[in-house]
């Protein structure tokens, strides 16, 4: 694919050669194809010399991106170390925080639990109390009188 | 003729070579792999074109970045208006660049001093 961005130089190179070759020219011939060489090979210079700082211009600018983006990749890098040592701490935390709140719900278990059996043994005593005092009365009433002695 | 106009992608400037309107441009980037692939339809288009152009030809290039390969492209290009220019028609290429792209200035200064059309530095 190279040759076909010179595809015009070719042609004229291979014309010259050819001429060259084949030979039986005047003086004056062989003066006009040198010179018409000379004149090509003058152009043909500057075009190299045009693009040779082109690709040195784009060859800075590519190497001037790149010293961006390495400095960018740079603080990038920093910027997730950073936010992992955060998430890391920020886990711990929720680790910590978690063990509280299963040390409080088991507290929070454990006193309900006391609140359910001192009510049930309140209701008991209740309707102990009640049962002799409205469904066996006199029982109730020897009790009493035996508590203060009568 | 038939007018030539190439969207751009991502990679080649957009064409528009409308010779009704008197519209010659070439604008965007230029990184095309295969550039003389690319530029061939341009070059058969200027070379149709030059048998027998308008009174003026204005040809206006804003390219932000190309490759090496484009800038040969670009340059036969500018041989084909050049040639016109030498055959006896009125040819001007302005050359448009950032302001502060002193790299595209610089390329349009080189490109000058190879031509011998004129060429005039527009910086935008």
């Amino acid at each position: 694919m190279k040759e076909q961005y010179f595809a015009e130089e070719a042609a004229f190179l291979q014309e010259a050669r050819a001429k060259a070759e084949r030979g039986g020219m005047t003086v004056q011939e062989w003066r006009e194809s040198y010179t018409q060489i000379v004149e090509n090979y003058e152009n043909l210079l500057k075009v190299v010399q045009v693009l040779t700082h082109q690709a040195d211009q784009l060859e800075a600018k590519l190497e001037k991106a790149r010293v961006q983006l390495e400095l960018q990749r740079k603080a990038l890098s920093h910027e997730v170390e950073d936010l992992e040592r955060q998430v890391e701490y920020q886990q711990k935390e929720v680790h910590k925080k978690v063990q509280e709140r299963d040390t409080l719900y088991d507290q929070m278990g454990r006193t309900r639990m006391m609140l359910i059996v001192l009510f049930a043994v309140l209701l008991v005593i209740v309707a102990f109390v009640a049962y002799y005092i409205f469904v066996d009365t006199d029982k109730m009433i020897q009790f009493v009188k035996k508590v203060r002695g009568i | 003729m038939r007018n030539l106009v190439i969207e751009p992608t991502s990679k080649t400037p957009k064409v528009i070579l409308n010779a009704d309107l008197g519209i010659f441009e070439i604008t965007g980037r230029s990184i095309p792999e295969d550039a003389i692939g690319f530029y061939r339809k341009v070059l058969d288009w200027i070379e149709e074109y030059s048998k027998n152009p308008l009174p003026e030809t204005i040809f206006k290039f804003q390219l932000e970045y190309f490759n090496t390969s484009s800038s040969k492209c670009l340059l036969d290009i500018f041989r084909k208006l050049e040639r016109m220019h030498k055959n006896g028609h009125k040819v001007t290429i302005r050359w448009h660049y950032d302001s502060d792209d002193e790299d595209m200035a610089e390329t349009g200064q080189d490109y000058q001093a190879l031509l011998d059309v004129p060429f005039e530095l527009v910086p935008v």
